[in-house]
């Protein structure tokens, strides 16, 4: 029971907690983008491969997280199943 | 007086793409989990070495009679190939070591490499930009499906017991539960058991856009005309933003060499992830045996380029953090510091040069793979609306389809950006050159 709370718990926050840091991360690239951009337009033909890199690799992280979150829900129990072990632990 | 002699440098090269696809052909082969079908091909291509090296010693011996020099002796080389030759074919023969069929494949692979090598190589170097991009598709065709069917082998070999496999299939998070339309040709070459649910389309929904960017490529530089039309227009501009694309990478010099390679990535990926967004096809990049295949591959070529532009000693000491300098920068007795700190940077460099290939396959499978998942979720939300037949599933799924085209472009992008920068980061210097000069521009400007 507690193993399938935790587990439904790292599926459920996992991945929002990756989103945080990597859209805080990925906002910060954006600015800095814009500010380049801004102070020197010219340059944003040179500037935008590095950015779109930078941005992937945030995004990977996320991404990791996101395979691990496929991978972590399809081991949780269905609905029906969890409400038998629920009805079992009650019972003891 | 000149005979006409034979030129006998393409045989070097004949062995060396023989061996290449054989052992190309073994992978592929292995992956079936029946022993004696790489053993037969092994066996026939040997055969096939053998049987070129003896006719190579005949060539050279008549070469030099024709040329009235003494030939370099040949007759003990010829019986042994001779003798080895006819005790592998009774070696195989004997003990049913290998597939008879196998062989004879590996046998006419090597043959036709000779008969390819002799006749086409010369024509091939004439061929325009383009047309190497096909060439190079197919390449990566070959190895990517032999790789594809060996990871996929390994899983669900025929004889690992079908139970087994499919069981596998069904646990696995990636496993494709629905089919597409192209699942009757998948079951037709045996490549997919859709009874089984176990759904391969995505193998041959590959080899489709492989075949048609190849038959693409082929037909618009067909007729290359100065004032283009048509495809070719659309070729050139492929082309030619491909190699810029390159060249803003990897430099000026050293980009237009590597811009069919890279470009060969880019289009082959986003074609890979375009087409599952066509209702009733799959991605092909949103199943893992796919991006690890790619991954792979482009791993290998990564290094591959790295020893062929450095060599084997210089990759070593790229791998080491080139110790030369780390020990040199130690003053006086701390030089052993540095010393001792060499097998934990080598350490680190190889393990930071094995996550490379993971993480180009995670990155493009998730990506693909989520950006599927939220379509098929947002295509049965909106089908809750109770719109008309042909609008039924596309209230919420048009503009995610919109932003999934987005993000296909991106991560091809992403993919064959990173390959390059692989590439560039194993090639000598030329970066700071281009960084030096791009200061110095700024700085006129100003």
């Amino acid at each position: 029971m507690i193993y399938f709370a935790a587990l439904a718990l790292a599926v459920g926050l996992g991945v929002p907690v990756a989103v945080l840091s990597a859209a805080r991360a990925q906002g910060e690239t954006a600015k800095a983008m814009l500010e380049g951009i801004a102070r020197q337009p010219e340059a944003s033909g040179q500037m935008f491969l590095p950015y779109i890199l930078g941005l992937a690799f945030i995004e990977s992280l996320v991404i990791y997280v996101f395979v691990m979150f496929f991978m972590l829900s399809g081991k949780l129990p269905g609905a029906a199943e969890a409400l038998s072990a629920i009805s079992k632990a009650a019972g003891q | 007086m000149q005979f006409g002699l034979p030129d006998l440098g393409f045989l070097q090269r004949t062995y060396r793409v023989s061996a290449l696809l054989g052992a190309l052909g073994m992978l592929a082969l292995s992956g079936t989990a029946q022993w004696r079908l790489p053993m037969g091909w092994a066996a026939g291509v040997a055969l096939g070495l053998l049987v070129l090296k003896s006719k190579e010693l005949l060539c050279r011996a008549l070469v030099a009679g024709l040329q009235k020099q003494a030939p370099a002796p040949f007759v003990g080389h010829l019986a042994g190939s001779y003798l080895a030759g006819g005790l592998l074919l009774w070696g195989v023969v004997r003990f049913e070591l290998g597939n008879l069929l196998a062989l004879m494949a590996g046998l006419t692979m090597v043959l036709f490499v000779i008969v390819a090598k002799a006749i086409g190589w010369h024509q091939m170097m004439k061929m325009k930009q383009a047309a190497r991009v096909a060439v190079l598709t197919s390449c990566l065709l070959f190895a990517h499906t032999s790789l594809v069917l060996a990871s996929e082998g390994a899983g669900h070999g025929p004889q690992n017991g079908e139970a087994h496999g499919t069981a596998q299939a069904d646990k696995s998070p990636f496993a494709q539960e629905h089919g597409c339309w192209l699942d009757p040709v998948g079951a037709a070459i045996g490549l997919c058991r859709p009874k089984e649910h176990h759904h391969n389309c995505w193998a041959v929904i590959a080899w489709l856009v492989a075949l048609g960017l190849i038959g693409f490529a082929m037909l618009s530089s067909r007729n290359m005309k100065l004032i283009p039309s048509g495809a070719q227009n659309l070729l050139e501009m492929i082309v030619e933003g491909l190699t810029n694309f390159s060249k803003s990478i990897i430099g000026e010099s050293k980009g237009p060499k590597y811009a069919p390679l890279i470009g060969t990535f880019f289009l082959y990926i986003f074609s890979l992830n375009v087409i599952g967004l066509i209702p009733g096809l799959v991605s092909p990049t949103a199943n893992p045996n796919v991006t690890i295949a790619l991954a792979l591959t482009a791993f290998l070529i990564a290094q591959g380029v790295a020893i062929h532009e450095n060599g084997v000693l210089g990759q070593l000491n790229h791998l080491a953090n080139e110790p030369g300098k780390l020990i040199a920068s130690f003053p006086g007795v701390m030089k052993a510091f540095a010393v001792l700190m060499i097998p934990l940077l080598f350490t680190i460099h190889v393990v930071g040069e094995l996550a490379k290939p993971i993480s180009l396959s995670m990155r493009l499978l998730g990506n693909i793979f989520g950006e599927d998942m939220v379509l098929v979720k947002l295509a049965t939300l909106g089908s809750m609306l109770g719109l008309p037949s042909v609008l039924k599933y596309l209230p919420f799924q048009f503009p995610i389809q919109c932003l999934a085209l987005m993000t296909s472009v991106i991560q091809a992008l992403v993919f064959s950006a990173l390959l390059a920068v692989y590439i560039s980061m194993s090639l000598p210097h030329e970066h700071h050159d281009e960084h030096d000069e791009a200061h110095g521009e700024a700085a006129h400007a100003h």
